[in-house]
C-alpha cells in the first residue's frame, strides 16, 4: 500500500479526482449508514447499517424467558441446571449474543428457575428459536418408539456439543462432541457394530439414521447428509437444546426496557456528535490545513467503525462499549497529531520544503504510532483469545478501532495530504507551519543542565 | 484555546519530569490509601447499602456478580402513564429498607394489563431467612403504594449473571498480555523501557481499581472491559514517549554515564503537545456523555474520565523517570560486572609490567598476574565523561 503510494504520480488532476472519491465515499457511507429504503421488487427493505447495530441490554433491552425447572427422577438437579446454563449461554454467545445473561434463580414456589435475558430482540418468541427448544437426544440400535430405554447415548448424559462442520468432501455436516462418558459409551458401541444403522431420536421424533462407518474412540463424531448450511444449523442448534440436562417449562416471556432509562441511546449520539465536532474544530483550528485533512480522515474512520460494528456478529454495544467508541474516536486523532507534531518539527528546523516534511513526518512517525498500536493490540487480541463473552465482544471492537485508526491515519490521512501538496505546495499558513528562528533556538536550546535541546516543540 | 495552550505548552520547554519525581510517586499512593479507607471504612460501618463486614460489597462488586432480588411490580397501563415517577416511588420505598436499587427496567407483556417495572437490587442479608423476610416486607410496603392493585408484587431471587470465571480469565488474560507487551517492548526497545512500561500498566490498573471504589461505582461485566480499555490507551501513550528515548539514545549507543534522565525530560517534553491533545480528544466525548447523561451514565463515566488522566499521569510522570533511573542503574551493574573481570596493567615489585586479571568468583577474588612481555599501552578508557545529547549527533542520514 505505501510502495504503492510512493510512486502515485500526483498532479493537479489526480488529486482533485482522488480527494472527490474520498468525499463521495464518505458521503454515500454516511447515508447508507441512515436511510432506510425498500429494494426494487423485492420484498425485502435496505435498512442503514448503523441502524443495525446490536445493543445491549442496558441501552435498548430486549426479551425476558423465564423457565421453571421441573423437578426429576435424576440425582445431581444443581449441577444439571448450572450445566444448561452454560450451554445456553454459549448457544447465544455462538449466535453473536454476547451480551445475552442467563441466570439461576429461586421463585417465590421456591422451584428453581431459569432467566434467560437477550438484548435487542423484540419478538419474544425469538428466544425460543435462539436457545432452541430444549429437547431430549437419544442415540439407539433400533427403531422404537420408547428411545429412553434402550438409548447407548442420552443427550443430557453423554453429548457435550453439537456444531456445524464440513466433512472431507466440503458438503455441510453436523459434528458432534461427547464428554467422557459419552466418549466412552460411544466407542464401545460403535466399535461392535459398524455397519449397522443407528437412530438418533430427539424429543421422541426420529430425525436421522447415519450408518456407523468405523468405530470411533475419540469422543466425537459427525452425521453427513445432504445438508444445507441452513439444515445442518437446525439440526445442530435442536441437539445442543437436547443437552441441556434438565426439563424446562417456559412461565414467563417479556419485553424489557433499557435499564439506563429510554433514551440513552439518543444521550450517546448527542454526545457523541457534540465531542467530534469538538475534535474536528480543535484539528482545524490547531493544524489548519493539516487538520483538515485529519478531520476527512476522521470521517472515513466514524463510517468504517460503524460499518464494522454492524456487520460483526460479535459486536454487541453496552454503555462501555459506546464510551469505548467514543474514546476510540479520540484515539484515532492521536495518530494525525503525533504525525502532524512531527511534521511541524521538520518543517521547522530545516529549510525543507513543505512537501519533503511532511513526507519526512510521515517517515519518522510510524515507527512510533506503529508500536504504541501493537502494543495495544496485543492487549486486545490476548482478551478476544482468553476472555469471556462480554469481553470478548469488547475486545473485537477495540481491535478494530486500533486497526482502523492506524490505517486512517497512516494510509488515509497520508493520501489525503499527498492529494493537498500539489493543489497548493507553498503557503505555509494553510498548513500551520512556520520556520522556528535561529535565535529562539538558541536561547531555549540549553536547559540549566547543559543538555541541548534538539527538537524543540511548537504549539 | 488554541492559543492559551500554546502559551502553557511553550512554558513548559524547561520542564522537567525527572525533578518531581518525589511528588509525583506520591499521588498513586494517596489514592491507593485513599481507596483502602474506603473500603474499610465501608467495610466495618455497613454504610451506604453495604453489608457489614463484607468487603466485597465495600469495594462495589456487583449484582452481576453476587446476584440479588428481582422485584416486579405489576402495574398495567400506570406503567406507560407514568413510568420514571412510579418508578422513582417504589426505589424511594425499596431503598428505605437498606438495600440499594442497581437498576431497574420496563417490562411489558402483550396484554397491557400485564406491564410491570421490575427493580434488581443485592441482598444485604446473608441467610436465605432474612433475606426471604426483608424481601417479604420490601413486597408488602411496595403493595401498599398501590391500594386499588393487590398482590401486584412479587419477588425472585437470582444468581450471578455474569459468568463466574470472568473475573479469573480477565486475571488471566491481563497477566498474559503484559507478558506478551514485555516481550515486545523488549524486542523494539530496551529491556529497562519494557519494565517501565509495565510498571506504568500495573500502576494504572491498581488507580483504575481505586478510582472505582472510590467513585463507588458497582463493578460489572462491561466495566471490567471499559478498564481495560483505559490501561489499553495509557500504554500506547507510554510507548510514543519511549519511542523519542529510543530515538535520542540512538546516537549514544554503547556510551557510558549516557544522561538518562535528561533524554527522559526531553522525550516527555517533546510530546507533552501530543499527550495533553490526545487526552483531551479522547476526554473529550466522554465529558459530553457525563454532562448529558442520567445519574447512572455519570457514575459510570466520572471514573473513565479519572482513569484518562491516571493514564496521562502515568504515561509522562511515571514511566519516563523509572525508565531513566532503571536504565541508569541497569549500565551501573553492567559496568560493575565487568569491572569484576576487568584486566588491568600493574608493576611489580621490579618494576616490570604485569597484566593482572582479576575475576571474582563465589566472592573470593582470583587474581592471575602474568609478565607483561608486549609493550603496555597506558590508555585507560575515560570512564568518567558524560555524554550528553546534543543536537549534532542527532541528524540521522538514511541511504535511500
Amino acid at each position: 500500500m505505501f510502495i504503492y503510494m510512493e510512486v502515485l504520480p500526483v498532479n493537479k488532476k489526480k488529486s482533485i479526482i482522488v480527494l472527490s472519491v474520498v468525499a463521495v465515499f464518505i458521503i454515500l457511507m454516511a447515508v447508507f449508514a441512515v436511510v432506510s429504503f425498500p429494494i426494487g421488487d423485492t420484498v425485502y427493505d435496505y435498512n442503514g447499517y448503523a441502524r443495525t447495530i446490536k445493543l445491549g441490554l442496558d441501552m435498548s433491552g430486549g426479551v425476558s424467558a423465564v423457565y421453571e425447572v421441573v423437578p426429576d427422577e435424576y440425582a445431581d438437579l444443581d449441577v444439571r441446571v448450572t450445566g444448561t446454563i452454560s450451554s445456553m449461554q454459549s448457544l447465544l454467545v455462538s449466535k453473536g449474543y454476547t451480551e445475552a445473561t442467563v441466570s439461576k434463580g429461586t421463585n417465590s414456589n421456591g422451584n428453581t428457575t431459569i432467566r434467560v435475558e437477550v438484548p435487542d430482540v423484540d419478538d419474544p418468541e425469538r428466544v425460543l428459536d435462539l436457545i432452541g427448544r430444549p429437547a431430549s437426544l437419544y442415540f439407539t440400535l433400533e427403531e422404537t418408539d420408547n428411545p429412553k430405554d434402550v438409548a447407548f447415548i442420552n443427550g443430557r448424559e453423554h453429548l457435550e456439543n453439537a456444531y456445524v462442520t464440513t466433512d472431507d468432501d466440503g458438503n455441510y455436516a453436523i459434528g458432534l462432541k461427547f464428554n467422557d462418558a459419552g466418549a466412552a459409551a460411544f466407542a464401545t458401541t460403535t466399535s461392535e457394530n459398524i455397519g449397522s444403522t443407528t437412530y438418533i431420536y430427539v424429543d421422541g421424533q426420529l430425525m436421522m439414521r447415519p450408518t456407523i462407518q468405523s468405530a470411533i474412540t475419540n469422543g466425537s463424531a459427525i452425521i453427513t447428509g445432504n445438508y444445507t448450511y441452513d439444515s445442518a444449523y437446525e439440526y445442530a442448534t435442536k441437539l445442543q437444546s437436547g443437552t441441556f440436562g434438565v426439563t424446562l417449562k417456559q412461565t414467563e416471556v417479556r419485553n424489557i426496557s433499557a435499564t439506563l432509562g429510554e433514551n440513552s441511546v439518543r444521550i450517546a449520539l448527542i454526545a457523541g456528535a457534540i465531542g467530534v465536532g469538538i475534535i474536528f474544530l480543535f484539528m482545524i483550528l490547531v493544524y489548519r490545513g493539516l487538520g483538515l485533512a485529519a478531520d476527512l480522515a476522521l470521517c472515513v474512520y466514524i463510517v468504517l467503525l460503524l460499518w464494522f460494528c454492524a456487520v460483526l456478529p460479535w459486536v454487541q454495544l453496552t454503555l462501555p462499549g459506546i464510551a469505548g467508541i467514543l474514546l476510540s474516536i479520540g484515539m484515532a486523532v492521536d495518530g494525525n497529531v503525533i504525525i502532524f507534531e512531527r511534521i511541524k518539527d521538520e518543517y521547522g528546523h530545516t529549510s525543507k520544503p513543505i512537501a519533503s516534511a511532511i513526507k519526512n513526518g510521515f517517515k519518522r512517525s510510524t515507527a512510533a504510532i506503529v508500536d504504541g498500536n501493537v502494543t495495544t493490540l496485543i492487549g486486545a487480541i490476548v482478551l478476544w483469545v482468553l476472555g469471556s463473552s462480554t469481553v470478548v465482544g469488547f475486545a473485537v471492537t477495540l481491535f478494530i478501532g486500533i486497526i482502523l485508526s492506524m490505517f486512517t491515519c497512516l494510509v488515509i490521512t497520508r493520501l489525503i495530504l499527498k492529494c493537498f501538496v500539489p493543489l497548493n505546495s507553498r503557503s505555509a499558513a494553510f498548513y500551520g507551519l512556520k520556520r522556528y528562528e535561529d535565535a529562539e533556538d538558541a536561547a531555549s536550546g540549553k536547559s540549566a543542565d547543559g543538555v541541548k535541546v534538539a527538537v524543540k516543540e511548537e504549539a | 484555546m488554541a492559543k492559551n495552550k500554546g502559551n502553557f505548552l511553550k512554558s513548559m520547554k524547561n520542564f522537567k519530569v525527572s525533578r518531581y519525581t518525589k511528588v509525583t510517586a506520591f499521588i498513586p499512593l494517596v489514592i491507593l490509601l485513599a481507596a483502602i479507607i474506603v473500603v474499610v471504612a465501608l467495610g466495618t460501618t455497613g454504610a451506604g447499602g453495604v453489608r457489614k463486614g463484607s468487603y466485597t460489597d465495600a469495594v462495589g462488586i456487583g449484582i452481576d456478580f453476587e446476584g440479588g432480588t428481582i422485584l416486579t411490580v405489576t402495574l398495567g397501563e400506570d406503567v406507560e402513564n407514568d413510568y420514571e415517577g412510579n418508578a422513582r416511588n417504589i426505589i424511594d420505598t425499596i431503598e428505605g429498607f437498606g438495600v440499594q436499587v442497581s437498576n431497574y427496567q420496563k417490562q411489558t407483556a402483550n396484554n397491557a394489563e400485564q406491564n410491570a417495572i421490575q427493580f434488581r437490587y443485592k441482598n444485604v442479608d446473608t441467610d436465605d431467612n432474612a433475606i426471604n423476610e426483608r424481601n417479604t416486607n420490601i413486597r408488602e410496603a411496595v403493595n401498599a403504594l398501590y391500594p386499588d392493585r393487590p398482590n401486584n408484587v412479587r419477588y425472585e431471587s437470582i444468581g450471578a449473571t455474569a459468568a463466574s470465571d470472568l473475573l479469573n480469565k480477565a486475571g488471566i488474560a491481563l497477566a498474559v498480555s503484559v507478558a506478551l507487551i514485555l516481550v515486545y517492548i523488549i524486542i523494539r526497545f530496551t529491556l529497562m523501557s519494557g519494565f517501565a512500561a509495565i510498571i506504568a500498566l500495573l500502576h494504572d490498573v491498581v488507580i483504575m481499581f481505586c478510582l472505582t471504589v472510590i467513585c463507588r461505582v458497582q463493578i460489572n461485566t462491561s466495566y471490567v472491559a471499559a478498564m481495560i480499555t483505559i490501561i489499553a490507551y495509557s500504554i500506547n501513550n507510554t510507548i510514543i514517549i519511549f519511542d523519542r528515548c529510543r530515538e535520542y539514545l540512538k546516537p549514544l549507543k554503547g556510551q557510558k554515564n549516557i544522561d538518562y534522565n535528561g533524554i527522559g525530560d526531553m522525550a516527555v517534553r517533546d510530546t507533552f503537545t501530543r499527550s495533553v491533545y490526545t487526552t483531551l480528544t479522547t476526554m473529550v466525548t466522554v465529558i459530553f456523555l457525563a454532562i448529558l447523561g442520567g445519574e447512572t451514565i455519570r457514575q459510570f463515566c466520572v471514573p473513565i474520565i479519572l482513569g484518562l488522566v491516571a493514564g496521562f499521569f502515568s504515561s509522562v510522570f511515571i514511566a519516563s523517570p523509572l525508565w531513566a533511573a532503571m536504565s541508569a542503574s541497569f549500565d551501573r551493574t553492567k559496568e560493575k560486572y565487568a569491572k569484576r573481570n576487568e584486566v588491568t596493567y600493574e608493576k611489580d615489585d621490579e618494576g616490570e609490567e604485569q597484566i593482572v586479571a582479576k575475576s571474582i568468583k563465589g566472592g573470593e577474588v582470583e587474581t592471575i598476574r602474568v609478565k607483561n612481555l608486549t609493550a603496555p599501552s597506558q590508555s585507560k578508557p575515560k570512564n568518567n565523561a558524560v555524554y550528553k545529547y546534543s543536537k549534532k549527533n542527532t541528524q540521522f542520514k538514511k541511504k535511500k
